[in-house]
């Protein structure tokens, strides 16, 4: 059974990567519809309708088409919006292949860096938050041993 | 709540992680799994339950000696959302830069004219 990529086994997802813009225009196309409709998900999404409601506790909805034909929506709503530092938002995911993506949490900060802005994307279930916060640790050792069990299944 | 935020939350408590990393060594009984942590038998059924039915744990059917084993496909799920959501930001951050560098170009062009 492949289970997981070996070099990522971990429950929060980070990237970061340097986008040739300044970051006044990264937040703009982070946030308006007619911007986010033209780069927001998969290769293979098609289509894209988004509303967003952008102020704090605002609602923001994503229908999203794939090549295949099959319809996914996304929604949440704005937690933070620092313009034009840093957005947070709650994450819903639900596709008709069945797939769904839990309640998951976003954070976007914006940077300027030489070269452009360094944009760092977090993305993490809710129970990891709040284990976090709780706790006042990491997922642990205990974590990575499973994971490594998995890589041997 | 979603299966999924089920998962994670059983997943959340650090003694829960701790008997699932002591399954990942091999089945064992509700008794062999309360030595260690220094916990009552009911204690342990609890998360034990928490932990079935999150989908992470299996039991035996045998009503006496009822072992406890890891469920690879539950633990599988809750790694697995990572994996898709890296392919979702990965390739949306292949999408605007190239879109970036379009609206960027397309104003150098009019800034010309």
């Amino acid at each position: 059974m492949n289970v997981i990529d070996a070099a990522s086994p971990e429950t929060i997802l980070e990237l970061k990567r340097v986008f040739a813009a300044p970051k006044a225009l990264l937040f703009k196309v982070w946030t308006q519809p007619e911007h986010m409709v033209r780069w927001w998900g998969c290769a293979d999404a098609t289509k894209n309708e988004i509303q967003t409601d952008l102020r704090p506790g605002g609602a923001f909805s994503v229908r999203m088409e794939l090549a295949d034909g099959t319809i996914h929506r996304i929604w949440g709503e704005y937690r933070e919006i620092a313009e034009p530092d840093r957005l947070v938002f709650t994450w819903s995911w639900k596709g008709e292949t069945g797939f769904e993506g839990g309640d998951t949490l976003v954070t976007v900060t914006f940077e300027e860096v030489a070269g452009g802005t360094e944009v760092t994307l977090r993305h993490e279930n809710f129970a990891t938050v709040e284990a976090r916060d709780s706790h006042g640790e990491g997922w642990g050792a205990s974590l990575e041993r499973l994971v490594g069990f998995l890589a041997d299944l | 709540m979603d299966s999924l935020s089920e998962t994670f939350q059983a997943l959340a408590d650090p003694t829960r992680r701790a008997i699932l990393a002591r399954l990942a060594r091999g089945e064992a009984s509700v008794s062999e799994l309360s030595e260690p942590f220094d916990m009552s038998l009911p204690a342990v059924s609890k998360h034990l339950k928490v932990l079935e039915r999150a989908g992470l744990i299996e039991r035996g059917r045998q009503a006496q000696w009822r072992p406890c084993r890891l469920n690879a496909q539950g633990l599988k799920t809750a790694f697995d959302w990572v994996v898709e959501y890296r392919r979702f930001w990965e390739q949306s951050f292949d999408r605007l830069d190239a879109y970036l560098e379009e609206i960027q170009s397309k104003d150098a062009s009019d800034e010309r004219h």
